[in-house]
C-alpha cells in the first residue's frame, strides 16, 4: 500500500467542556472513498472540519502528505486550500458574484491564473456538472441542486487532490438529491480522494471502500461497506444500522 | 471576566481623554510680551470677531460677495493701518472670538465686546472705545403697558447668553424671569411671539433694530454703572502689554478726532443699503455660498468617514490587542462626546499645535466623528455576513485580505446600506455645527442673513428648505443605488 495521504492522530476536540472528539485516529489512502456515518451530533463533521482546520483541533495531529496541518501557520494553510477542497451543506457560494465569478475567483487569486485561463477551467468544470449554460446567473436563482453542483465545480476547479463532503444533500430537497450524488459518484469512478460525512445510506454503501461509523465522538468501526453493513461487530454499530435499515 | 474587560476599557478610555486633555492645557501656557512684534514680522493683524452684530459688525451683500462692514470693522482696520500691518479678519460665532485669542487662532478679538472682570481673569483688554450704554427693546403693543426701565421688574426679559446685559438684568430684577438665548435675532423673534416682554441690548444695537423694524420701540436702562462696563474694548491675549499699547494710542486718536460718529454714520449707511432690499432672493448667494460649503463638508466627511471607519471596524475585530484597544478607546470616546466639543477640540486643541484653517478643522472634526459611527455600522455588517462564506473563502485558500476584499465587505456593505444612508443623512444635518467655529456653512449663513436683513424667519424657511432638497436627493440616489445591488 501507498503512503496515506491523510492520517489523525490521537485527534481531540473540546468546546468549553464537552469532549467532541475524542482520541480519533485514522488514514486515508489516495484515490480511496471515506463515507463518515453515524447519529447526528456523533461528532462527524466536527472531524471533517477538523481535517482542514475549520476547526483548531484541541489537540492531536492531522498530517496531510507529511505535513502536521495543526502545527501549520496561515500562510501554510492558504496554500491547503488548493490542496483539500470542500463542500458545505449550506452550499455557501458567494452571493455577490455569478457563478461564473464563483468559481474563477480562487484560481485567479490564489494560484495567480490569468482570467482567461480561468475562465476556460471554470467552464470545463460547469460542463462536467451539467451548468455551462448557468455561467453568467447569479446563486439566488438556482435551485438546490444546481448551487451544490456549482459549489462542486468551484471546489474542483482548485485542482485538489483530495475533496471533503460535509453532508452535501441534507439541505436538499429530494428530488435533487439523485442529480448530485451522481455527480460524486462520477468522481469516486475518477479515482478522487474523498472523506464524505452522509445520511444517505445506499449511496454510502454503493461509493465508499471504508465506512467509518461514529458514535458519542469516537469512531466506533471501521470497515468495508459490505462487512459493516452486514455483520457489525460492535453493539453500537449493530443498533444503528438495524435503525436505519428497518426505515 | 467580561465585566472585568468592559470596566478596564472603560478606564482605558477616560485615562486616553485625560492625557488628550493635559497636553492641550499645558501647551496653551500664555502668552509672552512679544505679540506686537510678531503681528509686526508677520505683517498681518488676525482679527476675530462674529459679524451678526449690527451697528458693531455686519456683512453687506454687494451683489456679488459679502464684505464685513461695521464700527468695529471701520476701527481695527484703523488699528491696522496705524500699526504698519494688513488686516485679516477670522470670522466667527460670537462664543468662539474670545478662545480663538486664547489660543492664538487670532491676535486680537473685537465685537462689542463689554471689558468684565470675568473676562478680564482670561484676557487683556485695551481702553474702551466706544460707551453706547444699555437699552431695552419692546414691542410696540408692549409699549402700551410698558413705557420705562422701572416697570421692568417681575416682567420677562430676554438677553444674549454670557453677556454683560444678562448679568445686569439678573442683579437687577430680581423677581423677573431672565431668558437667554446664543443669537440677536432669535431674542427678536421671541419678542414678537411675546415668549419675552422686553430685550436688554447694547444701546447702539437697539437704535438699529428700532430703525429697520417698526414694530419695535426701545427705552434707557436705568442701571447704575461704571463705565468698565458699559463702554466696549478690544480683547488680546493675557500679557501683551505692549500691542495693548499700541491699540490704546490708536483709539486716543480715533476719540481725539472724534471719529466714532464718522463710522457710525457709515454703519447706518451700510445698513440701509442691506434692508433696501430683504427678499431672500437678494440674499440667493449666501445660500448658495452656504450650501456649497455644507455639501463640500459632508461629501469628504463621508468619504473619509468609510475609509477611515473600515480601518477602525478591521481593527476593533483584530485578535491583537495592540490593535483593537485604540480602536475600542476612539469609538467610545468619540460616542460618548458631543460633536460641538469635538469640533471646538480641534479648531482650538490642535490650532495650538497647527494653525488649522476653520474649514479644514471642521471637515477634520466631521470626519472623524463620523468614522466612529460608520465603523461601527461596518462592524455589524460584517458580522451579519453568513460565517459559512468566511469557510468557503477559507477552504479555497483566499487569504484573509482577499476574502473580506471580494466576499465578506461586498455583502457586508450591501447588508448595511440602509443603515449607511441614514449615517450620511445625519452628517449633512450635523454638520451644520461647524458654523461656530466660523465655517460659512448654511446655518452659519442662515445667522447673518438674519442679522443683516432684521427677518427672523424667512432665512429659516429658506435653509430649511435647501437641507431637505439635499437630503432627499440623497436618500433617492441610496435608494437607487440599493436597487442596482440586488444580485441577480
Amino acid at each position: 500500500m501507498n503512503e496515506p495521504l491523510i492520517k489523525i492522530e490521537h485527534l481531540q476536540k473540546k468546546y468549553q467542556d464537552n469532549l467532541v472528539l475524542k482520541d480519533i485516529n485514522g488514514e486515508v489512502q489516495p484515490s480511496e472513498v471515506i463515507a463518515l456515518i453515524g447519529p447526528s451530533g456523533s461528532g462527524k463533521s466536527t472531524l471533517l472540519r477538523c481535517i482542514n482546520q475549520l476547526e483548531k483541533p484541541t489537540s492531536g495531529a492531522v498530517y496531510f502528505q507529511d505535513k502536521d496541518l495543526t502545527q501549520a501557520t496561515a500562510q501554510d494553510l492558504s496554500q491547503l486550500g488548493e490542496e483539500i477542497g470542500m463542500v458545505f451543506q449550506s452550499f455557501n457560494l458567494f452571493p455577490n458574484m455569478t457563478v461564473l465569478e464563483n468559481i474563477k475567483l480562487a484560481p485567479m487569486r490564489v494560484k495567480q491564473m490569468n482570467e482567461q485561463d480561468a475562465e476556460t477551467t471554470a467552464m470545463q468544470y460547469l460542463t462536467r456538472v451539467g451548468l455551462a449554460e448557468k455561467a453568467a446567473a447569479y446563486p439566488d436563482s438556482l435551485s438546490g441542486g444546481q448551487k451544490q453542483r456549482v459549489a462542486i465545480a468551484r471546489a474542483l476547479a482548485m485542482h485538489p487532490q483530495v475533496m471533503l463532503f460535509d453532508e452535501p444533500t441534507s439541505a436538499l430537497d429530494p428530488e435533487m438529491v439523485g442529480e448530485v450524488l451522481a455527480v460524486i459518484k462520477e468522481l469516486a469512478n475518477e479515482k478522487m480522494t474523498m472523506v464524505i460525512v452522509t445520511h444517505e445510506m445506499n449511496f454510502a454503501r454503493k461509493v465508499a471502500d471504508q465506512i467509518w461509523f461514529m458514535a458519542d465522538g469516537v469512531i466506533q468501526e471501521k470497515n468495508t461497506p459490505d462487512e459493516l453493513f452486514n455483520h457489525p461487530q460492535e453493539a453500537k454499530t449493530q443498533d444503528f444500522i438495524q435503525k436505519v435499515l428497518t426505515i | 471576566m467580561q465585566g472585568w474587560q468592559q470596566c478596564f476599557k472603560k478606564i482605558l478610555a477616560v485615562m486616553v481623554a485625560g492625557l488628550m486633555l493635559g497636553v492641550f492645557t499645558s501647551t496653551s501656557a500664555s502668552a509672552d510680551d512679544d505679540n506686537l512684534q510678531k503681528i509686526k514680522d508677520q505683517g498681518v493683524l488676525r482679527v476675530a470677531l462674529s459679524p451678526d452684530y449690527p451697528p458693531f459688525e455686519f456683512q453687506v451683500n454687494h451683489g456679488q460677495g459679502e464684505e464685513d462692514v461695521g464700527l468695529d470693522i471701520d476701527i481695527i482696520k484703523k488699528i491696522a493701518k496705524d500699526l504698519g500691518v494688513k488686516l485679516e479678519i477670522e470670522n466667527m460665532s460670537f462664543s468662539s472670538v474670545l478662545v480663538a485669542v486664547e489660543t492664538g487662532k487670532a491676535d486680537i478679538a473685537i465685537g462689542g465686546i463689554n471689558p468684565t472682570p470675568e473676562r478680564k481673569q482670561s484676557v487683556d483688554f485695551s481702553n474702551i472705545y466706544y460707551n453706547g450704554g444699555q437699552a431695552f427693546l419692546v414691542t410696540k403693543a408692549k409699549y402700551k403697558q410698558l413705557k420705562s426701565a422701572k416697570q421692568l421688574n417681575g416682567h420677562t426679559i430676554g438677553t444674549q447668553t454670557g453677556t454683560l446685559q444678562y448679568n445686569l438684568a439678573k442683579q437687577r430684577y430680581t423677581k423677573s424671569k431672565l431668558v437667554g438665548m446664543d443669537k440677536g435675532s432669535d431674542l427678536v423673534l421671541a419678542l414678537k411671539t411675546n415668549k419675552i416682554e422686553a430685550m436688554g441690548v447694547e444701546k447702539p444695537v437697539a437704535e438699529a433694530y428700532v430703525q429697520n423694524d417698526p414694530d419695535l420701540v426701545m427705552f434707557q436702562s436705568d442701571y447704575d454703572l461704571s463705565s468698565d462696563e458699559t463702554g466696549t474694548a478690544i480683547a488680546a491675549p493675557k500679557g501683551s502689554t505692549s500691542l495693548i499699547a499700541a491699540m490704546n494710542q490708536s483709539i486716543d486718536q480715533i476719540k481725539k478726532e472724534h471719529l466714532i460718529s464718522k463710522y457710525m454714520k457709515d454703519a447706518a449707511k451700510d445698513m440701509k443699503t442691506n434692508t433696501v432690499d430683504t427678499s431672500m432672493l437678494h440674499y440667493w448667494n449666501y445660500f448658495f455660498k452656504g450650501f456649497q460649503y455644507t455639501l463640500l463638508i459632508s461629501i469628504l466627511a463621508v468619504m473619509g468617514g468609510v475609509i477611515l471607519g473600515v480601518v477602525l471596524a478591521l481593527m476593533k475585530m483584530s485578535h491583537f490587542k495592540i490593535l483593537s484597544w485604540p480602536a475600542i478607546s476612539y469609538i467610545e470616546i468619540v460616542r460618548g462626546t458631543p460633536m460641538m466639543v469635538q469640533v471646538l477640540l480641534v479648531y482650538f486643541g490642535l490650532g495650538v499645535v497647527v494653525n488649522l484653517p476653520a474649514l479644514t478643522a471642521g471637515i477634520i472634526a466631521v470626519t472623524l466623528n463620523s468614522a466612529a459611527y460608520i465603523s461601527e455600522i461596518i462592524r455589524g455588517g460584517i458580522l451579519s455576513v453568513d460565517k459559512g462564506q468566511r469557510e468557503a473563502s477559507q477552504s479555497l485558500g483566499l487569504n484573509h485580505k482577499d476574502a473580506m476584499r471580494f466576499v465578506i465587505l461586498p455583502q457586508a456593505f450591501k447588508n448595511i446600506w440602509p443603515a449607511l444612508g441614514n449615517e450620511f443623512i445625519a452628517i449633512i444635518k450635523e454638520s451644520s455645527i461647524v458654523s461656530i467655529i466660523g465655517v460659512t456653512d448654511l446655518v452659519y449663513e442662515l445667522n447673518v442673513v438674519r442679522a443683516d436683513t432684521y427677518r427672523g424667519v424667512a432665512p429659516i424657511i429658506v435653509v430649511m428648505v435647501v437641507y431637505f432638497l439635499m437630503t432627499f436627493a440623497l436618500t433617492r440616489g441610496l435608494n437607487y443605488l440599493e436597487r442596482k445591488m440586488k444580485y441577480e
